[in-house]
């Protein structure tokens, strides 16, 4: 466990007395601390248990990166959004469900030289749906999570962003079933339509200078 | 001011155990919390609620509970008399008649109620104690529920003479081979007792089991104007 630490300080280091080192020449791999934080609305699309026998109610998400790599910021995510009982009838008589997902993801600015960017951002995950009645966890599904989204920011400072975006989110849950309703309860889909802030770790001056913003 | 960031830091320091202590009980209140049902096993009802002369009828208010399976009394199913019985699942017939519902299997409670609450001038109808087997597929293999009016039946007691060792498990009425109407029968004392429609044939469907053996079986009772007993030797 020392060794594995002592193995990240240095790569840490590395990264990081490599970025200050020569400024002008292209980092492929930076240290680039990115954390964000958002609200979202989850609209569940399609035939299925998110979509008919619940209505979204709020979501929150959170994720973040620490490197760039060839401008590409592969990162870590969580969100999970709450949905009210609609229909009771294919659902199940439980009055909540919980949708939450973990994923690794991978965003890419496209950088148009001002305050404003654009990230386009794929992510693949695990997803977990809970039906609830008060807080009691009645039943449970869980499954594969894929997801593609569009972010765009604004920049208020070096270190501080709002930004805005919609993600579409693809669920596959494991589900036995009759075959007539089958997908009803295995697909999950979710159109999510985010505001949140984000804030970095590193000036954006410095990481321009860098020269591998687009 | 120093001072009081060093005793901070003391306090904090011996509080680390406890601190610990708490890290690591934290997995327990996961495992505590237990799931009633099992969300990737959803089962379905589908059917149609008919009146005696096959006509749709809306409306009809449809719900589904979950009951306690006796393993070793296949017959005895005891809702409605369950205490924690759960409502999974409820609807309304359309405009055809139709109903569709799906649930999940609850753990433990292996056998469902489907309770059909009649609109007035209609019996109450209830599939009692569906098991895992009345299930194809996932499926309640009930295409039809036909719903009568009081008129339209009459009483049917069933009266138990046992004559061997064999004990009965499981009895039901099946109104006719073409629709699966299960309509489970409830124990009072040695009694069955249900409403079974006027002038017609219904299927007596029984199981025993002797000697680990299980055997099911199947009379067919004509039934006339009046009440009747009849008397099951089994």
């Amino acid at each position: 466990m020392k060794k594995l630490v002592f193995s990240l300080c240095i790569f840490c280091g590395f990264l990081m007395n490599a970025q200050s080192g020569d400024s002008t020449s292209v980092k492929p791999i930076r240290l680039n601390p990115v954390m964000r934080i958002n609200g979202y609305y989850p609209m569940a699309t399609g035939d299925n248990m998110l979509s008919k026998s619940y209505r979204p109610n709020f979501g929150v998400g959170y994720n973040m990166s620490m490197v760039t790599i060839y401008g590409f910021r592969p990162g870590i995510g969580v969100n999970r959004a709450s949905y009210s009982l609609k229909d009771p009838s294919m659902g199940g008589d439980f009055q909540n469900a919980n949708f939450t997902a973990l994923y690794f993801m991978a965003s890419y600015e496209v950088d148009f030289g001002s305050d404003f960017g654009l990230y386009p951002e794929v992510g693949i995950g695990y997803a977990w749906l809970n039906q609830r009645t008060g807080s009691v966890r009645k039943a449970e599904m869980e499954g594969l999570d894929l997801r593609v989204g569009l972010m765009a920011d604004y920049k208020f400072t070096d270190f501080f962003s709002i930004y805005t975006g919609v993600t579409y989110e693809a669920t596959t849950l494991d589900t036995r079933a009759h075959a007539s309703v089958k997908d009803y309860f295995s697909q999950a889909r979710q159109v999510q339509f985010c505001l949140g802030f984000q804030f970095e770790a590193k000036s954006r001056k410095s990481l321009k200078s860098g020269g591998n913003r687009k | 001011m120093k001072l009081r960031s060093t005793s901070y830091g003391r306090l904090r320091f011996a509080r680390l155990p406890q601190i610990r202590n708490l890290v690591l009980l934290f997995p327990l209140f996961f495992i505590s919390c237990t799931i009633g049902y099992d969300g990737t096993e959803r089962l379905l009802v589908q059917t149609k609620v008919v009146d005696s002369q096959g006509n749709p009828i809306p409306g009809v208010e449809a719900e589904v509970f979950s009951g306690r399976y006796d393993e070793e009394r296949e017959g005895y199913y005891d809702f409605p008399f369950l205490s924690d019985t759960d409502r999974i699942s409820f609807t309304e017939s359309d405009a055809n008649g139709l109903v569709k519902m799906t649930f999940p299997k609850r753990f433990g409670y292996t056998s469902h109620t489907v309770r059909f609450d009649a609109p007035e001038g209609y019996l109450d109808f209830s599939i009692n104690g569906a098991i895992e087997s009345d299930f194809i597929a996932y499926k309640l293999n009930v295409d039809e529920v036909i719903l009568y009016r009081e008129e339209e039946t009459t009483g049917l007691e069933i009266e138990l003479n046992q004559q061997s060792f064999a004990q009965l498990v499981s009895l039901y009425v099946r109104q006719s081979a073409e629709t699966l109407n299960m309509n489970r029968l409830y124990q009072t004392n040695q009694f069955y007792h249900d409403r079974v429609p006027k002038n017609s044939i219904i299927t007596l469907v029984y199981t025993v089991v002797s000697n680990g053996l299980r055997q099911t079986n199947e009379v067919q009772i004509a039934i006339a104007d009046q009440p009747q007993t009849y008397t099951l030797t089994y």
